[in-house]
């Protein structure tokens, strides 16, 4: 469970990012975070994850943020960066373990091994194994920063943007990888995402920032609105819905 | 992510680390044979037999053969060992925690704070003023001046959160400080200090002893200590600040008490010896090549790595011109700059 309340940031001279936002993410469900550019939702992740410091209450699984300190916020939730680049001299295999950082001694066990082993084998990057990070594509290093991310087994999963760098097939493999395993280990995910239909699609709960502050939230289909998307986006758009009751977006042109 | 084909490529971790393990140990025998070329090497004649008689069997060996061996090749060869081993392991800290392969001691103006705090003490007169001490008021000197350097750095990098480009920046700036204020006062010192301050920044191993190198020793390995214990959150830090913050590392905090360390193990290596440039950026690179960048064994490889650099450049310092030392820190350079350019070329690409 992840609960946010009057969560506000600005960076130091500068203009304020996030003015006022609440909302609760559940156990078990995606929440996807959308808006504009700009609008602070990358912010607002590092602030839930302890990398901003921002005004206003958070609270991770019942406990509050700031009161866990930053080994109890590390055992609890894992941080997915949207940036993919990294260009450091390490193989697929110790990127992930690096996950494990807080509880790794000189010698790897043969559990944080097996671990390894498990998620790679989860997120299907075994075969990168022994190449290095800055060898692979953005959409094969993204696979890998989210297996790092899971072998830590958190509580609450923070993505941003997880999607962003992947070919389209594998953004429905890594979605309902994603939703699967969300529903399996009751994780608390939050993502941000860009595409529309995504979020529609996968998200069980959907928070809509817009200027600083919540513009709505709800179910995918209580939120996604031909309204919303002329007031947020300042776009004209149709939304119907599929033969297996998805909604879809289709934007047509932009109103401002 | 089930659905796709899975294949493996047979990657076995512990195989992979074994490897590194044996590279540093290859890599700890090379030094050996290095070490031991440097101190059977030198004007007085002294054959490999001797040396090795005089190293293992004191009593039998003449006086003069104890002098040589004991209090000028010995001292001089463990000098460049700890010496080059604490500017490899500082240039890999500096590599690391800054983000960037072209960052050292000598590149961020620690060894130009020290040159021109060994040039003050010459031109002033402070290192002959007590001739019993004037080698320790030069090396006293260069150290304060190193350590002001890096506080310098500091000072300018707290400024901005200790982001690495900043430190990088302030490094730089450093560097042309120092070096202006040591062209001033070339400009304006006697012969005699002048010829002085030219000699030191050659970088030289001569006036090794046994208390000197044992100084840099302790200075080293309490330092290697400190940086040890954090080899996992320094390698998270590869990866950027963003990802080691989301594992939970305080970045600013580890490359605050990093900076402040290996500013110690510098300033204390570079007053004793002088400007020896390159190794602090060579030794790392050549490790990193080497045994990747997983700092359990990255740290140790490049303080390897430093020290074989150093131990082959003192022994072929003795070799270039017969009867004489070649000033090692023109060795050094000679050897680091072009790996300088082929690094930058390599980053570029």
């Amino acid at each position: 469970m992840l609960e946010v309340y009057h969560l506000g940031f600005r960076y130091p001279g500068g203009t304020e990012i996030i003015r006022d936002v609440s909302f609760t993410a559940k156990p078990g469900e995606i929440t996807a975070v959308i808006g504009v550019n700009g609008v602070g939702k990358t912010t607002m992740l590092k602030c839930i994850a302890g990398l901003e410091a921002g005004r206003g209450d958070i609270r991770i699984c019942q406990r509050d943020q700031k009161s866990l300190g930053v080994a109890g916020r590390t055992r609890l939730t894992s941080y997915l960066s949207q940036n993919t680049a990294c260009d450091a001299n390490l193989n697929v295999y110790e990127i992930i373990l690096l996950g494990l950082v807080d509880s790794l001694s000189f010698r790897v066990t043969p559990e944080d091994q097996e671990k390894v082993a498990s998620v790679m084998e989860l997120m299907s990057v075994s075969q990168f194994a022994g190449r290095k990070i800055s060898e692979l594509s953005g959409g094969q290093r993204q696979l890998v920063f989210i297996a790092q991310t899971l072998v830590r087994n958190p509580r609450v999963l923070i993505m941003d943007e997880p999607a962003s760098a992947l070919d389209l097939n594998k953004q429905f493999k890594l979605m309902n990888f994603l939703r699967d395993i969300t529903r399996e280990k009751q994780f608390t995910t939050l993502v941000t995402l860009h595409q529309m239909d995504l979020a529609a699609r996968y998200a069980d709960h959907v928070v809509v920032l817009d200027q600083g502050s919540v513009y709505g939230e709800g179910r995918p289909r209580e939120v996604f609105t031909e309204r919303m998307l002329r007031e947020v986006y300042g776009v004209e758009a149709e939304i119907y819905q599929d033969r297996h009751g998805g909604r879809h977006v289709v934007a047509l042109d932009c109103v401002f | 992510m089930k659905g796709q084909v899975k294949e493996t490529d047979g990657f076995q971790y512990s195989a992979y680390t074994a490897r590194k393990l044996l590279l540093i140990a290859a890599g700890a025998a090379l030094f050996l044979l290095s070490f031991l070329l440097d101190i059977t090497t030198g004007s007085s004649g002294l054959t490999l037999a001797e040396v090795i008689e005089t190293i293992f069997a004191p009593g039998r060996a003449e006086q003069l053969s104890r002098l040589i061996v004991w209090e000028l090749r010995l001292p001089g060869a463990c000098m460049g060992l700890f010496v080059g081993a604490s500017l490899g392991l500082a240039g890999a800290v500096m590599q690391t925690i800054l983000n960037n392969p072209l960052a050292s001691p000598y590149t961020l103006g620690l060894s130009a704070g020290a040159g021109f705090g060994a040039s003050l003490a010459i031109v002033t007169g402070l290192g002959g003023a007590i001739a019993a001490f004037s080698d320790v008021l030069i090396t006293g000197s260069a150290f304060v001046f190193a350590l002001l350097a890096c506080f310098g750095i500091y000072a300018i990098s707290r400024l901005k959160r200790f982001t690495s480009d900043i430190m990088v920046l302030a490094g730089i700036g450093m560097v042309f400080f120092f070096q202006a204020g040591q062209s001033f006062l070339q400009y304006i010192a006697s012969d005699e200090a002048l010829a002085g301050i030219v000699f030191w920044t050659f970088g030289s191993l001569s006036k090794a002893n046994w208390t000197k190198a044992g100084i840099v020793a302790a200075v080293f390995f309490t330092a290697f200590l400190l940086i040890y214990r954090n080899s996992w959150k320094l390698t998270a830090m590869k990866m950027g600040d963003e990802r080691a913050k989301g594992l939970g590392i305080q970045v600013e905090g580890l490359r605050r008490m990093m900076f402040i360390t290996i500013s110690c193990l510098t300033a204390t290596a570079v007053a004793f010896v002088g400007s020896i440039g390159f190794v602090g950026v060579v030794g790392p690179h050549v490790a990193r090549i080497l045994v990747g960048e997983d700092q359990r064994y990255y740290l140790p490889m490049s303080a390897v790595c430093g020290a074989v650099i150093l131990s082959a450049a003192s022994f072929a310092s003795k070799m270039i011109l017969p009867g004489a030392v070649f000033p090692i820190g023109i060795l050094t350079s000679l050897v680091g700059v072009p790996v300088f350019f082929a690094l930058i070329i390599r980053k570029r690409g």
